[in-house]
């Protein structure tokens, strides 16, 4: 009765490979979760979280003032984003007021998305597909964007990895050697706007953290070392959002539930492990 | 001592716009000597040192780093900075920390090479720390996280250190550890050391000369030729007493004959 059972469940698995809807959204979903993988290991190092939540939701003005003027909602979301992202990288570090002043940013951008939401007639469903993403509704036009996109920032990071790793553990030491920190940290910001937007593309911008925060998180947990944690960071990433589009696809669940559930299950159980080292 | 002095300052004065921190400056250091920054906070030790390693610049007057205007990026100075970073999100070990900071361009990928795994070593020995190097930087001891911070110092094989209260929140004993290694490679090294300090009592057998700082100005000289109650009492322009116990120095408000904790040498 069991192996008839799991006989079944392969083959209707398989059956999902025919179709070139789920070939689209493991592909895009590779691409982002690469992306994602290397940004936020990063991100979680920097412990710049909160930057990363507030630049996602102000990025939902942004995709549905695109769906209001009939563009691809991802340029409208990426161009609202990469300002904000500019704006915040030169804030001092010092000042005051900060947090409130970019949650409140946060909090208009918010209320904007859905006045363009109300004036473009489209409520529900756009709405819906910003807020917790649609990874299964891909074109191949997106795809291609997607990719390139992402190559695009893989290639600044990469140039810039030595700084940004300096910079990111020890800004005291790389402010004494001289290093631009400023600037390292405006293009850090360009590069986390693109990441930001790819990935909501995948979970929406309300779940950016099941990606760009947990896997990287968990790497960094168990190991410091910057290949190690770089390479651990990205395979989780891919493996998680593979795996969640599999279950999401045969279960008819979202994939939004799926993904956050796994990356919650396994940070949890990892918690329950400690801690090692390198 | 025949050689060129490391350090030269000509009547500099340091501050920021208008307000000024230190004035009419005039020092010079030579190769080895170890030279404790003493004074109240505020006094400008932490803006001596940034003007060292060429970070802020001297509204007058000239200074010189082994031969040259300090500029950052040099590979003859190494810092050991005051902020203890917070580390807490990551395993970081102290060995991850040492090869990002090994001396290199900011371009590129961090990539270490044998030659470097190797000085890394050679540094860790230096300052005592190879037992440790591969445990999570977060989970070492004070004393055990300021050695893996000098080791970092040590890595572009540095002629002047400049460390910003290393003793700072230390047991006694660490501190003695500490300033025992500082002095094997001042000694063995001709290494120049400056390092602040609030206490200099833990310092007083390692340390050549003392660099005072109060009220915009400097003194510079043996430990008795400048901590003396003459002298710090010119400086602070107030009384001050010092009082010398079992080869231990206290500095007091004469007046108040208060121990002054945010200047003194208990």
């Amino acid at each position: 009765m069991f192996v008839f059972k799991t006989v079944n469940v392969l083959r209707s698995m398989a059956a999902l490979f025919q179709y070139d809807f789920m070939w689209h959204a493991l592909l895009a979903g590779a691409i982002i979760a690469l992306l994602a993988g290397v940004v936020g290991f990063f991100v979680v190092l920097r412990q710049q979280s909160f930057a990363t939540h507030a630049l996602s939701h102000i990025g939902f003005a942004g995709a549905c003032a695109g769906i209001l003027l009939s563009v691809n909602p991802l340029w409208g979301q990426l161009l609202l984003t990469l300002m904000a992202a500019g704006l915040m990288a030169i804030m001092p570090d010092k000042m005051e007021r900060k947090d409130t002043v970019i949650g409140l940013v946060l909090a208009f951008a918010l209320g904007l998305g859905s006045l363009f939401l109300f004036l473009a007639n489209d409520f529900a469903g756009s709405a819906s597909h910003i807020l917790f993403g649609d990874l299964f509704s891909v074109s191949s036009a997106s795809l291609w964007l997607m990719a390139l996109l992402s190559m695009i920032s893989l290639v600044v990071l990469a140039m810039m990895a030595k700084g940004l790793w300096l910079s990111s553990l020890l800004p005291e030491i790389a402010a004494a050697r001289g290093l631009a920190l400023k600037k390292i940290n405006v293009v850090f910001f360009m590069v986390l706007s693109v990441a930001i937007t790819l990935t909501s593309q995948a979970v929406g911008i309300l779940l950016i953290f099941t990606l760009l925060v947990g896997p990287p998180a968990m790497a960094l947990q168990w190991t410091g070392c910057f290949w190690r944690g770089l390479a651990l960071s990205v395979a989780l990433n891919i493996g998680f959002v593979c795996l969640a589009l599999v279950i999401a696809a045969m279960s008819n669940w979202p994939l939004s539930f799926c993904l956050s559930a796994l990356v919650f299950g396994s940070y949890s159980l990892l918690w329950g492990f400690g801690n090692r080292t390198c | 001592m025949s050689l060129s002095p490391t350090i030269i300052a000509e009547q500099v004065s340091l501050g920021y716009g208008t307000h000024s921190v230190l004035s009419d400056f005039t020092a010079s250091i030579q190769a080895g000597e170890f030279i404790a920054i003493l004074g109240p906070n505020g006094a400008g030790k932490t803006t001596l040192l940034k003007a060292l390693l060429g970070l802020t610049m001297p509204q007058q007057g000239e200074l010189s780093v082994l031969g040259h205007a300090p500029h950052h990026n040099c590979v003859g100075v190494g810092y050991v900075p005051q902020k203890m970073f917070h580390l807490s999100v990551a395993s970081i070990s102290a060995d991850t920390l040492l090869t990002a900071a090994l001396p290199s361009s900011a371009w590129g990928f961090p990539h270490v090479t044998t030659q470097q795994r190797e000085q890394m070593d050679y540094c860790l020995e230096m300052v005592g720390a190879s037992d440790f190097a591969h445990k999570r930087f977060v989970t070492l001891s004070g004393g055990q996280q300021r050695r893996i911070m000098l080791a970092l110092a040590l890595l572009g094989q540095p002629r002047v250190l400049l460390l910003d209260e290393p003793l700072a929140n230390l047991d006694l004993r660490y501190q003695e550890a500490f300033v025992d290694v500082l002095h094997t490679l001042c000694q063995q090294q001709k290494i120049t050391v400056l390092m602040t300090a609030h206490d200099v009592n833990p310092l007083m057998k390692a340390i050549s000369r003392v660099l005072y700082l109060a009220n915009g100005q400097a003194r510079l000289g043996s430990v008795e030729a400048i901590l003396n109650s003459a002298v710090l009492s010119d400086l602070y322009q107030t009384p001050i007493e010092v009082i010398r116990y079992q080869q231990r120095l206290f500095v007091l408000h004469a007046e108040s004959g208060q121990i002054d904790h945010a200047h003194c040498h208990h």
